[in-house]
């Protein structure tokens, strides 16, 4: 069976751990637990006739406090990029974190996250935002760890773009 | 018996202690703890030999590094940092693994990191929690100071209607009874101005802190030193989006840049406006910040490279709710913020295309003099 690590990657309380969460076991809560260090999960996802095992590396957010390991990339063959948008600042956060990874492990799959579209009254990104993405050639998905919004098809669409290489 | 008290005495403290043999496997040294064990449901625990990179997906990537380690030092500890990684009954676990090398052997520790990791956890959970709640209340108090303005500016336009509408009234023809109600109107509308002056004044910490921030000339801001911190600031985001940002190289870096205003809503204020900027700027492109001495103010300009604002847009820019369609923020305050707060310092802001295509914003400021100890405002805060 193929094996693939994949890294969600963002700036704290984005929900990296919440959609894992929705993704492996359907399951999602309010309450907020930062994540320390890296957290190991695994999936089987079907793919057509093949079955691939995603082992995600869930990367605790950075910030002030802890900065990211770039060792902890070393190996991935894609990653996530999870915005919180209700937080423009994470948006940012998420470019300057790009760049970091991509010098880090090179140019693999990735997926920007624009996560908690249930909270649209505290939306902060405007399209123009998410054209800009969009015009650099980055897969654009919204998701919501909460209501299981895009979770599913991020994922998939994650391991389509890891089987084409 | 020293011996039979080590091998005891890792398990005990929930460490298991491992050498490695060669590239594949590591060899258990002393007795392996419970918890070690469930992860190895499918071996026999009495088997000494393992191999961990099946297992653990972290350690595959810590060995890495930990290879290295044991090659090139004899000394000291490389630790993995905290991970954790449910058993196959789906339990999660908090672990820590340290290399280390003792004479020559390779040595692997892999600790169940319960008290250190919760004093982890709470710390950095305590943090961000903190962060975060932090970051909302600067969001709900721009947000006020808006309705706040929106309200008083709304009351204030309609009591000096009524007002204006009574003064009118009162030139008219009317009968002594007419007069008396018409003044009694008048004083009345009078109070209610005054009243709602008042009430701004007393409630609004906000008020206060302008006040202060004008007589006070340690609190002046200084219009340099807020531009680099914001330039600072937004430096990497720029270089993330290979974009340039920065201030122009002719700016004097000694003289008096101090004005009339307040620290955290000036750096606010500059921040919209290099973030509107960043936004609209496009690759490749930079964005310049320029200030200027003028003999009262101090101007302070922000220049894109974007296609600039269309021009029916322009005379809506700084309105509330104001956004350029598909284009600006989704609330549309930040410009409107900026206008009434500059506007409440005496300052003024607006925008302009440049020759060259792109967008500048502006704003200019009263200088703080030093010698100054009464505030010049001109213009009160908000002229009734
Ligand atoms: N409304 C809403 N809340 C969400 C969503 N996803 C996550 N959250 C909440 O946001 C908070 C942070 O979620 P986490 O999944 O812990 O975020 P994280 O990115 O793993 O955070 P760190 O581990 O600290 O970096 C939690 O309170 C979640 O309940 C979402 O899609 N919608
Ligand atoms: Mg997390």
């Amino acid at each position: 069976m193929i094996q693939k690590k994949v890294c969600m990657v963002g700036a704290f309380a984005t929900g990296k751990t919440s959609l894992v969460a929705r993704f492996v076991s359907s399951i999602y809560s309010e309450t907020y637990q930062t994540t320390v260090g890296v957290k190991i999960d695994k999936k089987l996802v079907q793919m057509g006739e093949q079955g691939l095992m995603l082992i995600l590396w869930d990367l605790h957010g950075e910030d002030d406090f802890q900065k990211l390991r770039l060792s902890y990339l070393r190996g991935s063959s894609g990653y996530f990029l999870v915005v919180d948008g209700t937080r423009r600042a994470t948006l940012d956060k998420a470019y300057i974190l790009q760049s970091k990874v991509e010098a880090e492990i090179g140019v693999v799959p990735f997926v920007l996250l624009l996560n908690k579209t249930d909270l649209q009254d505290d939306w902060e990104l405007e399209d123009s935002a998410i054209a800009e993405a969009v015009n650099k050639g980055w897969t654009v998905i919204k998701s919501s760890a909460k209501t299981g919004l895009g979770v599913e098809e991020a994922f998939l669409t994650l391991s389509r773009k890891m089987l084409e290489i | 018996m020293m011996c039979e008290i080590m091998n005891e005495l890792f398990a005990a403290l929930n460490q298991v202690v491992l050498e490695r043999i060669d590239n594949r496997s590591f060899h258990l040294i002393g007795t392996m703890p419970d918890w070690f064990g469930q992860f190895f449901s499918e071996i026999s625990t009495a088997q000494s030999r393992f191999s961990l990179e099946k297992t653990f997906p972290f350690l595959e990537n810590f060995l890495i590094d930990a290879e290295h380690f044991w090659q090139e030092s004899d000394r000291g500890v490389l630790k993995s940092g905290f991970w954790s990684e449910p058993n196959p009954q789906g339990q999660d676990y908090q672990l820590e693994a340290l290399a280390v090398c003792l004479s020559d052997k390779k040595i692997l520790l892999i600790e169940l990191a319960e008290s250190a990791y919760q004093e982890k956890y709470a710390l950095l959970q305590t943090g961000r929690d903190n962060q975060l709640s932090y970051d909302s209340l600067v969001k709900e108090i721009q947000k006020k100071e808006i309705l706040l303005h929106c309200i008083f500016h709304d009351l204030v336009g309609q009591i000096t209607a009524v007002s204006n509408c009574l003064e009118l009234l009162g030139l008219e023809s009317l009968s002594v009874r007419g007069r008396d109600y018409i003044s009694v109107g008048r004083r009345q509308i009078n109070q209610q101005a005054e009243l709602v002056q008042e009430i701004l004044q007393a409630f609004s910490a906000e008020m206060e802190l302008l006040q202060n921030a004008i007589t006070d000339p340690t609190q002046a801001p200084d219009l340099l030193i807020c531009t680099q911190n914001v330039v600072d600031m937004f430096l990497p985001s720029f270089l993330a989006r290979k974009k340039h940002l920065q201030m122009h190289p002719e700016i004097e870096r000694i003289g008096n840049w101090k004005v009339i205003g307040e620290r955290s809503r000036l750096e606010r204020i500059l921040l919209n406006l290099v973030e509107n900027a960043l936004r609209h700027t496009p690759e490749g492109s930079t964005v310049q910040i320029n200030l200027h001495q003028e003999e009262e103010f101090i101007l302070c300009t922000v220049d894109d490279q974007g296609l600039g604002v269309p021009p029916e847009s322009v005379k809506y820019l700084f309105q509330r709710f104001f956004q350029v369609k598909g284009r600006a923020g989704k609330a549309g305050l930040g410009l409107y913020f900026c206008r009434i707060t500059v506007k409440r310092w005496g300052g003024a802001i607006g925008y302009e295309p440049l020759a060259e295509g792109g967008a500048r914003f502006w704003f200019r400021l009263r200088k703080f003099e030093l010698h100054q100890s009464e505030p010049t405002m001109k213009n009160p805060p908000y002229p009734l």
